[in-house]
């Protein structure tokens, strides 16, 4: 074939290098091309794995009753969150290196929990999901009543997949719970990059709005916890993620992303309300601002229609399911309400902040800093706001999360009372979605380019500030009691949960009938329940308090009604009670002794009033714990 | 396509592991985690995306997603037919896992993209990179390990165990006392079993290693009534009860 340009019979023919064969030179610069995408993550993994052995030092040294533990743990966590936030607020590392750091810090700080009790589930809330997976295992049905928290067991996607772990691996519920929170973590932390990356389309921001949703204040322990908003916020998370991706890119069909997100939404609804709820309300609030903030835009219509699916799906499962939601999740709000309005008009009631129910006040440290930590979120929210407004506006999503923030100021009131201080604990892991954005891009915008900031002085105190509330959220998140393992304290959730105990559950569970009612406090109550298989005779689920038995000064005509009606079986007496006021202000639950805090602890007389009496077997006594078979008595009124 | 037949495969093996009830914990979980974790939202997302993947985030996230959220809504299908069972999550998990694979070998057939050579193999990561990541590795593995020895060896109080049940067999009543020793070394007890206040056996002296249980029988006529009580008391301080336990025959 004819050329159809002239070519000079001179010319040579032009060689092109196709590379398929690279020269040594050309296969090292790829490769360090390659290698360098990773940057400084590996040193960031060694950094890590120093963390978490500091970690385990630690605890085992809190363990054997040292002082010094607290101190290290801080310094220890402060440097690594530091380090990370001073490489991902750096401009010039890849986006590779900026995702692996973020899953990274979250498997490290998840490794806070899980080096505190590495070999068993050990918080309160764990035991009460625990309880639910031992149901379905026996079962091999969902829905079995759970005395503990009736409403576990309508919202069973958690207990679900733990049990087929654990049908399937062979492993125990611990370990199965441990390894799905583990795998929920890395999730939650490649969602919130993704969503924020999304909406910003900066690696930068993604990165550091994901290291800045750590500092809010359960994600050390309860969002590691094995529960079930532990697995539903990155279920949730990752479904406004796959949202936004389809509204922006389209490149999911209809029936690809209708898949997804069907599948999302309704694992959702069925693993945790207030994440359903939350879910719903975030996209609802994102089709209102769609709709009056981007004009000429149809997305707030495929977002309606998102949120009324959602709304559907949601409203469908707490109606004809979890149909106990509202008076779970009602008196807790309602109270928290009232109880604010009444510190406001001037009453003496409520919670002091830094201050447990046996009047340990935390060290002055603690609360400088926990309340600097707030302190410095509500002065940056301005900022991160004004450049969202700026950069941002016409992002409906970025709108929608600085809508969220503004909730954040109004529920820190809520820590000033007794029961709604957990709204505003267990709303933080919602609202932190947009602070962590909002913030994220005030420091990002005031540290790039030709910011006057961003200096190395700069961005040293940046990552200060960003330390102290990191540090701020961890403090008023848990109590420093309940931070690392130790000596027993009285009904101190996980530092009451030691040997004698578990022996006396365990002894129960191997020698007595499965599911026998019992009465026990409020940590035997949990052993009792998922180590021993019994049923515990609740205030939540059967509307009396056992713990009237206890604190009654003899076995009377009234107390026997109480077991007769409840037709209980098995008392355990743990006579450490007496040794010391409750840390928690509650020996068995909240309701006891008409909802007053205890001021003195109750006298071992009180508990002995079980001996000797006729038709009472005292069928175990291990020291400290003792266990009675009142079913002879109970018989009959 | 290999990727798709290693995902069939695995879970193979996954499925042996679990049928023959392998005796080696380690391995069965690692056979079998990945078909709960992973290999589903995998396989779904092949099926979903036989052309071109996500990039590699979204790919791990949505596998990660995937398998979760699958698993959660195939054990309430579980629930509602046959139970929720260690078969039945084999079942289900593995027919979800094939029968994706196999639709997406399809999809990728229809695509003309099956018989893609697979890309070269290159390591991400430099020599140097990877002995960081092993001495992290190493690092969390020992920080574990510390952890869980500073978990088992928590200074303690150690105690014993008294136990006392009452059972019916054959017209006779029986009572199982227990002595469960964890005084974390063998302990020289007596023990002293009383009916209605009369010792039936006086000052048994009873050795119980660590850890060990030591159990008496009491046998009594079906017509006896009245309260047994045992007495367990420690060799070294005989003069005070160290445990006792009462049960009232009616």
């Amino acid at each position: 074939m004819t050329p159809s340009y002239p070519i000079s019979p001179d010319a040579q023919p032009r060689v092109v290098h196709t590379f398929d064969v690279p020269t040594v030179r050309q296969s090292v610069y790829r490769a360090r091309l390659r290698y360098a995408r990773w940057g400084l993550l590996p040193v960031f993994a060694v950094g890590s794995g120093l963390t978490m052995l500091t970690l385990a030092i630690v605890d085992t040294a809190s363990r054997y009753g040292a002082e010094w533990p607290p101190a290290l743990f801080w310094v220890t966590l402060s440097m690594f969150f530091a380090a990370a936030a001073g490489r991902l607020l750096s401009e010039r590392i890849t986006p590779a290196e900026r995702i692996g750091l973020v899953v990274l810090v979250g498997l490290t700080f998840y490794a806070v929990k899980v080096l505190a009790y590495p070999s068993q589930l050990a918080y309160f809330d764990e035991f009460l999901h625990w309880q639910t997976v031992n149901d379905i295992l026996q079962t091999k049905r969902l829905f079995s009543p759970n005395t503990l928290l009736p409403i576990s067991p309508l919202y069973p996607g958690l207990e679900l997949i733990a049990s087929a772990i654990t049908q399937l691996t062979g492993l125990n519920v611990s370990e199965s719970g441990i390894i799905l929170i583990g795998v929920a973590r890395v999730l939650l932390m490649l969602a919130l990059y993704l969503l924020f990356k999304e909406i910003s389309r900066s690696p930068r921001i993604a990165a550091l709005g994901a290291l800045l949703y750590t500092c809010h204040t359960n994600f050390l322990f309860f969002s590691s916890e094995f529960s079930y908003e532990s697995l539903a916020l990155p279920l949730a998370t990752f479904g406004l993620f796959v949202i936004a991706r389809r509204l922006r890119r389209r490149d999911f069909d209809v029936v690809r992303f209708a898949l997804l997100i069907l599948l999302l939404v309704y694992a959702v609804a069925v693993t945790h309300h207030l994440t359903g709820f939350a879910l719903a309300g975030i996209v609802i609030l994102w089709t209102v601002v769609s709709l009056f903030r981007i004009r000429g835009s149809r997305a707030w219509l495929d977002l309606a229609l998102i949120g009324a699916f959602t709304l559907l799906i949601i409203g469908s499962w707490t109606t004809y399911v979890g149909n106990t939601t509202s008076a779970y999740l009602g008196p807790v709000i309602q109270t928290g309400v009232v109880e604010l309005l009444r510190r406001i008009a001037g009453e003496n009631i409520g919670r002091e902040l830094f201050q447990s129910s046996t009047g340990v006040v935390s060290p002055s440290w603690e609360r400088i800093v926990g309340i600097s930590g707030v302190a410095f979120i509500l002065l940056m929210l301005p900022v991160g706001l004004f450049f969202v407004w700026r950069r941002y506006r016409r992002q409906a999503l970025a709108l929608t999360l600085g809508c969220l923030v503004l909730i954040y100021p109004a529920m820190q009131a809520f820590r000033l009372t007794s029961r709604g201080w957990e709204l505003a604990s267990r709303s933080a892991a919602f609202l932190f979605l947009g602070i962590a954005f909002v913030l994220a891009v005030g420091f990002v915008h005031l540290f790039s380019g030709r910011s006057r900031l961003n200096t190395r002085l700069g961005r040293t105190i940046a990552i200060g500030y960003m330390t102290v509330i990191f540090v701020g959220g961890a403090i008023s998140g848990w109590p420093s009691w309940g931070r690392l393992p130790g000596p027993y304290i009285v009904a101190g959730d996980p530092r009451a949960i030691e040997a004698q105990g578990i022996a006396a559950a365990e002894w129960v569970g191997a020698n007595l009938p499965p599911k026998s009612r019992i009465g026990a406090d409020r940590i035997n109550m949990l052993l009792m329940a998922a180590l021993g298989n019994q049923r515990p005779v609740t205030h939540l689920s059967d509307n009396v308090d056992i713990a009237d038995v206890y604190f009654a000064p003899e076995l009377g005509s009234e107390e026997l009604l109480l077991l007769y009606k409840m037709n209980v079986r098995l008392l355990v007496v743990d006579e450490r009670i007496t040794t010391g006021l409750p840390v928690l202000g509650a020996y068995f639950e909240s309701t006891e002794n008409g909802g007053r805090p205890h001021k003195t602890p109750p006298t071992l007389s009180l508990l002995e009033k079980f001996d000797g009496v006729q038709g009472i077997d005292r069928i175990y006594d291990g020291g400290v714990i003792k266990i009675y078979d009142v079913s002879q008595i109970a018989k009959a009124p | 396509m290999l990727d798709l037949l290693f995902i069939c495969l695995y879970t193979l093996a996954g499925c042996a592991a679990v049928l023959t009830k392998l005796p080696v914990p380690a391995l069965r979980a690692a056979l079998t985690l990945p078909m709960v974790l992973f290999m589903p939202g995998y396989a779904l997302l092949t099926l979903m995306f036989p052309r071109r993947m996500p990039r590699a985030v979204e790919r791990v996230a949505m596998m990660l997603g995937l398998s979760l959220t699958v698993t959660a809504i195939s054990g309430l299908l579980l629930n509602w037919t046959i139970g929720v069972t260690e078969g039945a999550w084999l079942i289900i998990l593995s027919a979800i896992i094939w029968s994706a694979c196999m639709g997406a070998a399809i999809r990728r057939l229809l695509a003309n993209k099956l018989l893609t050579p697979p890309r070269r193999y290159r390591s991400p990561l430099s020599m140097r990179q990877y002995a960081l990541l092993g001495t992290a590795l190493f690092l969390a593995v020992g920080a574990i390990s510390l952890a869980r020895y500073g978990e088992a060896t928590q200074p303690n109080e150690p105690f014993t165990i008294l136990s006392a049940l009452r059972d019916e067999k054959n017209g006779a009543r029986q009572v199982r006392i227990a002595i469960t020793n964890e005084e974390a070394k063998a302990t020289d007890y007596y023990l002293e079993v009383l009916l209605n206040g009369k010792a039936v056996e006086q000052r048994i002296p009873v050795t119980v290693s660590a850890k060990a249980i030591y159990t008496y029988q009491l046998v009594v006529s079906e017509r006896t009534t009245g309260k047994v009580e045992a007495q367990l008391f420690k060799s070294e301080d005989s003069a005070n009860i160290y445990r006792s336990v009462t049960l009232w025959l009616p």
